[in-house]
C-alpha cells in the first residue's frame, strides 16, 4: 500500500505535539543528546549539595571528559596529570550541582608545609554567546570560576591545620602579643596587635584564613592569572577520598543574583580542571577539559505551566483545522461499478 | 619574552618582562673581610619581622659560614649543578657572560630554571658554622694569603634584583619591584601560595609561612628607607660591614656616591653569582684570605681585582684614602647615605638630600692615661 505525504505530515506533527508537550510537563528532554552535551537531570527537592555519595546522583547521566596538560601559558604542565573525569549534574529548578570523580592515589588535602600542594577541581561557567577562551577568559571577558580545595575542606571539617599539627613536636616560649600559651591557636591566640605578624591573614587574604566559610571559592577572573576571590561567596561543595579516587559536590543556585557571578540557564558552557597536588600541581600547572554545553533540564513539576500549552494550541489548532478541512474536500475515490448485466 | 640588558653580564638577556629599571634603586655594600658573623643582623631583622607563627624557620637576614653553610641547604651547589659552569669572556672590558642565565636555562613549561626546597632543607640555618674549607694540620697556614685553610661569612638579604626571579615566575603578578626605590615586595593580599618564587629565587630569598599559607620575603624595611633610614640588619651591624644606599648603573654611575664608588668606580664590590642573570643589587667585597677560584666561582671574573685593591689598601694606608673615607661610613651612621666626600683628613656623608649626617676621621685619635689616677685613686685596666 503507498505511504501518503499527508499521512507522513500528520503523523510527523503529532509526535512534534506529544515531544513538545512532554518537555512542557518536564518528562523528556528540550533535544537530544548525543554525548556532546552535559545534561543536568531535574529532580524535585532537595539536591545532594554536598553528598557526592547520594543516590540521586544516579538519576543523572554521566559524561567522562578527556583531560589535557595545560599548555597554553607558562608555568605550564607537559604532561596531564589526570587523564579525565567523570561529571555528574543534577538541578532542582532553582540549584545545580555537580559531581566530579577522577582517580588519584594521593589525598593531597594539606599546604602546612612547603612542599604541600592541595588537590582541586574547578568548575569555569562561561557563557556560549560570548564563548571566551578555555584559560580564566579574557580581557573584558568575564569568568565565574568555583574551585573545591581539599584543603580547605579539611580545615573546615577538622579544625585549621595549625603549625603544631603539622610538627608535632614543635615549641614556641612565646609571639609578640598573643595570649594564652603554647601552642597559641590560630587565630583564638592571635587578636589585635599579635594578628599583625600573622601579615596574610590580617590583610583578609582568603587563602590566610584560618577559619574558613566554604571549601568552593567564588571566583571571577578577567584573563590569565586573574583569578580573584569574589566578595561574595555563592558556592558550596564537598569531597571524599575514597580508594585513590576523588569524588567532589560543587553546588550553588543556577542564578545567584551577584553580578560577579555567570547565571546558569540554558545557553552555558563549563570547563573543569583538576590539579593533583602531589604532582606540584598549582596555578596554570594544572589538567583541562575543553568547554562542554551544558543542557539543564527542567525539573518535572506537578504543576504545569500552561503558557507553553495555550502557545502550543494556537497554533496546532488552526493547523490541524486546515489539514482535517482538507481531508474533507477531497473528492472520494470513485465506487466499484457493478459488473454489466447485472443492472438491477 | 623580553631582551633587556644586565649590565653585570656585559650583554642583553631574556626576561619574562621589557627593561624598567626604578627611578632609585636601593643598594648595600657588605665588606666580608669585617664580618665577624655575629649573627646580630639576623636577630634584627627576626625580631622586627619573622616573629609571628608560621615565620619560625624564616630569616630573611640570614649570615653562612661559607664554604660549607647555607641556608637553605645548599641552596648555592644546587643551583650552580642547574646553571652549569661560568662562561666569561675575560678579553671584552668588562668581561662577558657568555654562557645561559636562568632565564635562558628555563626548563620546558617553566620560566626560571629552579628548584623548590623541602622544610628541612631550611632546618639548618648555618649547617657548618665556623667550619673551615679544608681538615687543619700542623702547617702554619695562617701566615700567606691568600691562606690554604679558611672560612668567611657570607651574611645575606634579598638582593632586591633588577630582574627578579621571583617577579618572573609569579604568574599573578603579585610580586612586584617598587617604581620609587626598586624594592621588591609580595602582595600578601594577591599571593595564593603557588610557590612559584620560592622555586624560582636562585637565593632563595622568598619563603613560604606554614600558616597563612602564602610567601613572604625581605621588604628592605621599606617604612624605614622611606624615612631616609637604614633597614635594621644594616644598622644593627656590629663589625660596620655594611653600607647603604642606591646603587645606579654603570653609565650613570656617581663617584660622589659611595655605593657606586665601591661598585664602580674602584670595582671593590661585586655581585654574588652575576652569572645567574638577575642583576643583583647587594654587592660584596671578597674576602682577601680565600682562595681566588672560590672568590671567581662566587663572585665572578673581577673577584681577583677586588681583593687586590682591597689589599693594596690595607697594606699602604695612603695609597686610596677616598676608598678609606667610603668603609669608614659603613654603619657609622642610622641615614641612608647619597653622597660622601674626603674633606681633609674626614669621611663626610651626605643623606639622599645632601645634608651632612656624619663625619669620620680617617685616623681616630689616641689617648692615652696613666695606669694610676692619683686624682681619682683608681687603676686602669685600659690606658688607650
Amino acid at each position: 500500500m503507498p505511504i501518503r505525504a499527508r499521512s507522513v505530515l500528520a503523523a510527523v506533527f503529532v509526535l512534534a505535539l506529544a515531544l513538545t508537550g512532554l518537555q512542557v510537563l518536564g518528562l523528556a528532554p528540550p533535544v537530544a543528546s548525543a554525548g556532546t552535551q552535559l545534561l543536568s537531570a531535574g529532580v524535585q527537592g532537595a539536591l545532594p549539595a554536598t553528598d557526592p555519595a547520594s543516590s540521586l546522583w544516579d538519576d543523572a547521566t554521566p559524561m567522562t571528559l578527556p583531560l589535557s596538560a595545560q599548555m597554553a601559558v607558562l608555568p605550564m604542565r607537559t604532561t596531564p596529570s589526570t587523564p579525565s573525569v567523570e561529571v555528574r549534574s543534577l538541578n532542582n529548578g532553582t540549584h545545580i550541582a555537580f559531581r566530579i570523580t577522577w582517580a588519584d592515589a594521593t589525598k593531597d588535602n594539606r599546604t602546612t608545609l612547603l612542599q604541600q600542594f592541595r588537590d582541586t577541581v574547578a568548575i569555569q561557567v562561561g557563557d556560549s554567546a560570548a564563548l571566551p577562551y578555555l584559560c580564566m577568559g579574557g580581557a573584558g571577558v568575564r569568568m565565574n570560576i568555583l574551585q573545591w580545595k581539599a584543603d580547605w575542606q579539611a580545615d573546615l571539617e577538622e579544625g585549621f591545620h595549625d603549625l603544631q599539627d603539622a610538627f608535632p613536636n614543635f615549641w614556641v616560649d612565646y609571639y609578640p602579643y598573643a595570649i594564652g600559651g603554647p601552642p597559641y591557636e590560630v587565630p583564638d591566640a592571635f587578636p589585635e596587635n599579635a594578628s599583625q605578624y600573622l601579615v596574610g591573614y590580617t590583610v583578609g587574604n582568603p587563602f590566610s584564613q584560618p577559619l574558613k566559610v566554604t571549601a568552593v571559592e567564588d571566583a571571577v577572573a578577567y584573563g590569565y592569572f586573574t583569578i580573584t576571590t569574589q566578595e561574595h561567596q555563592d558556592a558550596i561543595g564537598r569531597g571524599v577520598w575514597s580508594d585513590g579516587v576523588w569524588s567532589v559536590v560543587i553546588s550553588r543556585r543556577l542564578d545567584t543574583g551577584d553580578p560577579q557571578d555567570t547565571p546558569i540557564s540554558r545557553n552555558n558552557v563549563l570547563a573543569f580542571a583538576v590539579w593533583d597536588g602531589s604532582a606540584g600541581d598549582r596555578g596554570s600547572r594544572k589538567s583541562t577539559t575543553t568547554w562542554v554545553p551544558l543542557l539543564v533540564i527542567a525539573p518535572r513539576s506537578t504543576e504545569i505551566d500552561l503558557v507553553p500549552l495555550i502557545i502550543l494550541l494556537v497554533f496546532a489548532i488552526p493547523i490541524l483545522a486546515v489539514l482535517l478541512r482538507a481531508r474533507k474536500g477531497e473528492p472520494e475515490p470513485p465506487k466499484p461499478q457493478p459488473p454489466e448485466g447485472k443492472r438491477p | 619574552m623580553a631582551n633587556v640588558w644586565n649590565w653585570q653580564l656585559n650583554r642583553s638577556m631574556t626576561y619574562e618582562y621589557a627593561e624598567s629599571r626604578p627611578e632609585t634603586q636601593v643598594s648595600a655594600v657588605f665588606d666580608i673581610n669585617k664580618c665577624i658573623g655575629c649573627q646580630t643582623c639576623t636577630m634584627a631583622c627576626k625580631t622586627t619581622w619573622t616573629s609571628g607563627k608560621g615565620q619560625e624557620y624564616m630569616f630573611w637576614n640570614s649570615v653562612e659560614t661559607k664554604p660549607w653553610g647555607s641556608y637553605p641547604m645548599g641552596w648555592d651547589v644546587r643551583i650552580l649543578d642547574k646553571a652549569g659552569p661560568a662562561a666569561w669572556d675575560e678579553v671584552t672590558s668588562p668581561p662577558t657572560f657568555r654562557g645561559k642565565t636562568i632565564f635562558e636555562k628555563a626548563p620546558e613549561g617553566d620560566r626560571v630554571e629552579g628548584w623548590l626546597p623541602q622544610d628541612m632543607d631550611w632546618a639548618y640555618p648555618n649547617r657548618g658554622e665556623d667550619e673551615t674549607n679544608g681538615p687543619i694540620d700542623d702547617s702554619l697556614h695562617h701566615l700567606a694569603i691568600p691562606q690554604a685553610i679558611w672560612n668567611f661569612y657570607l651574611a645575606r638579604i634579598c638582593m632586591h634584583c633588577t630582574y627578579p626571579a621571583c617577579v618572573a615566575a609569579c604568574p599573578r603578578k603579585a610580586i612586584y619591584k617598587r617604581k620609587e626605590d626598586g624594592i621588591v615586595l609580595i602582595d600578601q593580599e594577591r599571593c595564593r601560595g603557588y610557590r612559584e618564587c620560592v622555586r624560582a629565587c636562585p637565593y632563595k630569598r622568598v619563603m613560604y609561612n606554614h600558616v597563612t599559607r602564602v610567601s613572604e620575603k625581605c621588604i628592605f624595611c621599606y617604612p624605614a628607607v622611606e624615612k631616609g633610614i637604614q633597614p635594621r640588619c644594616m644598622r644593627n651591624c656590629i663589625g660596620k660591614i655594611r653600607i647603604v644606599g642606591y646603587v645606579h648603573p654603570p653609565d650613570r654611575a656617581d663617584p660622589e656616591n659611595p655605593i657606586d664608588y665601591l661598585v664602580h668606580t674602584t670595582k671593590v664590590a661585586l655581585p654574588l653569582y652575576p652569572q645567574l642573570g638577575l642583576e643583583p643589587n647587594m654587592f660584596y667585597i671578597p674576602p682577601i684570605h680565600v682562595g681566588a677560584e672560590f672568590l671567581r666561582q662566587m663572585f665572578g671574573p673581577r673577584a681577583d681585582h677586588a681583593v687586590q685593591v682591597y689589599k693594596n689598601m690595607h697594606e699602604n694606608p695612603g695609597s686610596n684614602p677616598t676608598l678609606r673615607a667610603v668603609l669608614l661610613l659603613c654603619v657609622s651612621t642610622d641615614k641612608i647615605l647619597g653622597k660622601f666626600k674626603l674633606i681633609g683628613s674626614e669621611a663626610v656623608g651626605y643623606d639622599v638630600n645632601g645634608t651632612e649626617v656624619v663625619r669620620v676621621p680617617l685616623q681616630e685619635p689616641t689617648y692615652t692615661r696613666d695606669f694610676q689616677d692619683p686624682a681619682i685613686g683608681v687603676t686602669r685596666h685600659n690606658i688607650t
